[in-house]
C-alpha cells in the first residue's frame, strides 16, 4: 500500500464531501439540531412541578412538628416520612431529591438551649437538588430556627452529598445521542461508496495501481475525521447547553473512536449488499432502525420485553452507548466495561473481515 | 518489432453467452489498433481482459510481456485505461482528478501539459459534473495518459458525443500516436475506425470476421467504386460494359449502377458514350465503398441495426 495514493484518495474524498451540501447538512447541521431538540424535549418533560423530599424523624417533639408543618406548607415540596435506610434507598433510586434527617435528641438540645443539628442528604450532581431543593430546605429550617430562638439561631444544617446519585434524563440520553449519531454516520456514509461503485468510479480507481486497501483506509480516515467534528459539535452543545457531565474525556474519545471504526466497517459491509444507490437507503435503514429503538439510546432497555432485550444484546450500539455513558457520566452501566469493549472489538474485526472480503470495484 | 499485445484463442462466456469466442490477434507497437464491431460483439470484454480487470476463461494473453490475469498490478503502472463510461468524481475538477490519480502512480506526467494536450486548460477548475460529455471524455483520456504509458486502451471514447467533440477527441488520439504511444481503440463507428486505425479487426458475436488495414479491408471486399446516374435516353448496357474500367452494369427505370475499378478513369468514358448517344446524364454519384459496406457484406447486417 502506497501512502501517497492513500492520502491522494483521502484528499479527493474530503474535497468531494466538503462540496456536497446535502452531506454537509446531514453531518454537521442536522445532528446538532437534533441534539438541541432532544435536549429541550427532555428538559420540558423532566421539569417536575414539585420536588419529592424525604424526612427522617429521630423523635416526635414540638420542634420536629414545627419543621414538618413548615415543609408541608411549602407547595414546592412533596413530603414523605420514613426511616433513614428507606429514605436513603429512595434517594439512590432517584425517587427523592433530598432527605432531611432530624436526629434523636433534637428537641432536647433545643430545650436545653444547646446547638442542634439537622442533616440534608442529596445528590450533588442533581442540578435540581443543588439549585432549588437544598437552599429551600435550608431556608425553611432557618425560618423554624428563628421562630424558636429569635436572633440567636442554634440549628446547624449539615449537607451530605450522596455519591451514588441518580441520572438525570439528559445524562442518560446525551452519551446515547453522540453514539447514535456516529452509528448513523458510519452506516449512511456508505451510500457514497455504493454511488461510486454504481457509477464505475471505483472501477476506474481500481484500473490504476491503487489497491482495495488504499480505498478502504482512505475511506476510514475520511469518516473518522468527519465523526470527530460531528461528535465535538454535539459535545459542546450537550455539555455547555444542557449541563451534561463529561468525565474521563480521553477514555470517552477512545471509545468513540472504537465505535466509529465499528460502524464504518458495518457501513462498508452494508454497502456490499446494495447494487444501487436507491437500494442502499432502505438497507441502511434496516440496519440502523433497530439500533435507534433497541440500543438503549433513547429508551432504557428495561422497558422492553425479554426477547427484545435479548435482541438488543446483539447490537453494537447497545454496548457503545453503555460504555460511553459509563465513562462520561461515571454511572453504573448495564454491562461490565470489559464486556462492552470486547463486543465492540468483535464487531470491529467481524465487520472489517466481511467488508474486505466482499469489497469489489464494481 | 515484437508485438506489444498478443492474444491467442481467447475465450470468455457469461452463462450461455459466448462474449468472446476464440479470438487471436497481435498489436504492433506505435500504431492505432482498432477493434470495430456492433454493441455486444465482445469488444469491451476483450479490452477488460487485456487490462486485467476481467478474468478470461481460456486462451493466451500477453500485454507488454505480462499476463494481465496474474500481473494486473504491475501492468496497471504501464498501461493507460479509459473505461467505456467516463467514471469521474462529480465534484472534483479536471486538475484535481489528475492530481489525485497521479498520486496512485510511481511517476506521473505533468498535469499542466496533459490539460493542454486534451484542451482542458481553460476548464481545469470546473467540477467534472459541469463539463460537457466531450470534455469529460477528454479528461478520462488525460487520466489514461498520466503514467506516460506505452499502451493506452480507449473503449468507445466517442460514444454519445456530437460530431465536433468527436473530432477533437480524434485529434487527441492522433497526437498520442505522434508521441509514439500505442493506442488500442474499440469503436462501433465506421468513420472513426477508418480515420484513426492503422490496423483493424472487425468483430461480431465474439469472433473476428476480418482483419487488415482499413484500406486493405475495402480493397479485399470491393474492387473499386460504384458509379450511379440517370440518363435522358437509354444507353445500351453492353456498350457500358465495354467501356474501359467498367466491371458490371445494372439498370433499372433509367437508372444505371456501374461497378468500376477506378472512377477517375471510368467517368470520362461514360460521358463520352453519353454524348455519342445524344443522352444527357443527371444525378451522378460516385460511391467509394467504406467499412459500412464491408461490414454489410461480411455479416449481411448494418453495424447499428
Amino acid at each position: 500500500m502506497r501512502l501517497s495514493g492513500t492520502m491522494g484518495l483521502l484528499w479527493g474524498f474530503s474535497l468531494e464531501f466538503l462540496r456536497d451540501r446535502t452531506a454537509l447538512f446531514f453531518t454537521f447541521v442536522f445532528p446538532p439540531i437534533f441534539t438541541i431538540v432532544v435536549g429541550f424535549i427532555i428538559g420540558a418533560f423532566s421539569q417536575p412541578a414539585s420536588h419529592p423530599v424525604g424526612l427522617v424523624l429521630g423523635e416526635d417533639s414540638p420542634h420536629t412538628r414545627g419543621i414538618v408543618s413548615a415543609i408541608e406548607a411549602n407547595p414546592v415540596f412533596e413530603l414523605s416520612v420514613a426511616d433513614r435506610p428507606t429514605q436513603s434507598a429512595a434517594l439512590d433510586a432517584g425517587d427523592l431529591k433530598a432527605v432531611l434527617v432530624v436526629p434523636e435528641g433534637f428537641g432536647t438540645s433545643l430545650e436545653a438551649r444547646d446547638r442542634a443539628q439537622v442533616e440534608i442528604l442529596y445528590d450533588n450532581r442533581d442540578q435540581d437538588a443543588v439549585r432549588v431543593v437544598i437552599p429551600a430546605l435550608g431556608a425553611i429550617v432557618d425560618g423554624v430556627d428563628r421562630a424558636l430562638a429569635g436572633n440567636f439561631p442554634r440549628i446547624d444544617v449539615v449537607t451530605t452529598a450522596n455519591t451514588t446519585r441518580t441520572l438525570s434524563t439528559i445524562d442518560f440520553v446525551g452519551p446515547g445521542i453522540i453514539s447514535f449519531s456516529i452509528m448513523q454516520l458510519g452506516i449512511f456514509s456508505a451510500i457514497n461508496l455504493v454511488a461510486r461503485r454504481e457509477k464505475k468510479v471505483l472501477k476506474r480507481v481500481g484500473a490504476t495501481p491503487a489497491t482495495k486497501s488504499m480505498v478502504l483506509v482512505a475511506g476510514i480516515l475520511h469518516r473518522v475525521m468527519i465523526a470527530a467534528i460531528q461528535a465535538a459539535l454535539q459535545l459542546v452543545i450537550l455539555v455547555v447547553g444542557f449541563g451534561l457531565d463529561f468525565f474521563n474525556p480521553l477514555a470517552v474519545i477512545g471509545v468513540l473512536l472504537l465505535g466509529t471504526l465499528v460502524f464504518v466497517g458495518l457501513g462498508f459491509t452494508t454497502s456490499s449488499f446494495a447494487r444501487t444507490e436507491e437500494a442502499m437507503f432502505p438497507i441502511a435503514q434496516l440496519v440502523s432502525l433497530p439500533m435507534f429503538v433497541l440500543a438503549g439510546v433513547f429508551f432504557p432497555l428495561d422497558v422492553f420485553p425479554e426477547f427484545l432485550q435479548w435482541f438488543a444484546n446483539l447490537l453494537p450500539l447497545t454496548y457503545m452507548a453503555d460504555a460511553v455513558r459509563q465513562l462520561m457520566i461515571e454511572a453504573e452501566g448495564r454491562y461490565e466495561m470489559w464486556l462492552n469493549l470486547a463486543v465492540l472489538a468483535a464487531w470491529l474485526v467481524g465487520g472489517f473481515l466481511v467488508a474486505a472480503w466482499r469489497f469489489s470495484w464494481e | 518489432m515484437d508485438p506489444i499485445v498478443l492474444v491467442e484463442d481467447l475465450r470468455k462466456h457469461y452463462g450461455d453467452v459466448k462474449a468472446v469466442d476464440g479470438i487471436s490477434f497481435a498489436v504492433e507497437p506505435g500504431i492505432v489498433f482498432g477493434m470495430l464491431g456492433p454493441n455486444g460483439a465482445g469488444k469491451s470484454t476483450t479490452v477488460e481482459i487485456l487490462e486485467g480487470l476481467r478474468e478470461r476463461d481460456s486462451g493466451e494473453v500477453s500485454v507488454l510481456g505480462l499476463d494481465p490475469g496474474a500481473q494486473q498490478s504491475a501492468l496497471s503502472e504501464k498501461i493507460g485505461i479509459q473505461l467505456q463510461s467516463s467514471a469521474l468524481f462529480p465534484k472534483l475538477s479536471a486538475r484535481e482528478h489528475l492530481q489525485m490519480f497521479g498520486s496512485f502512480y510511481r511517476d506521473s506526467h505533468d498535469v499542466d501539459e496533459l490539460l493542454d494536450m486534451v484542451g482542458l486548460t481553460e476548464r481545469q477548475k470546473a467540477h467534472s459534473e459541469n463539463l460537457s460529455g466531450g470534455q469529460q471524455q477528454r479528461l478520462a483520456v488525460a487520466l489514461a495518459l498520466l503514467s506516460d504509458p506505452q499502451l493506452v486502451f480507449l473503449d468507445e471514447p466517442t460514444t454519445g458525443l456530437d460530431p465536433q467533440a468527436r473530432r477533437r477527441l480524434w485529434d487527441v488520439v492522433t497526437q498520442m500516436k505522434e508521441r509514439g504511444t500505442t493506442v488500442f481503440l474499440t469503436t462501433h463507428f465506421m468513420d472513426e475506425a477508418q480515420n484513426l486505425a492503422d490496423y483493424l479487426v472487425v468483430v461480431d458475436n465474439g469472433k473476428i470476421i476480418a482483419a487488415d488495414t482499413p484500406a486493405g479491408l475495402i480493397r479485399t471486399n470491393f474492387g473499386g467504386a460504384t458509379l450511379t446516374f440517370n440518363a435522358s435516353s437509354e444507353l445500351a448496357p453492353n456498350d457500358l460494359e465495354n467501356l474501359i474500367g467498367v466491371d458490371a452494369v445494372i439498370t433499372a427505370n433509367g437508372q444505371y449502377e456501374l461497378s468500376v475499378v477506378d472512377a477517375t478513369i471510368a467517368l470520362p468514358e461514360v460521358f463520352g458514350l453519353a454524348s455519342r448517344s445524344g443522352s444527357v446524364l443527371d444525378e451522378i454519384h460516385v460511391h467509394r465503398p467504406n467499412l459500412e459496406d464491408v461490414f454489410l457484406k461480411l455479416t449481411g447486417r448494418r453495424i447499428r441495426d
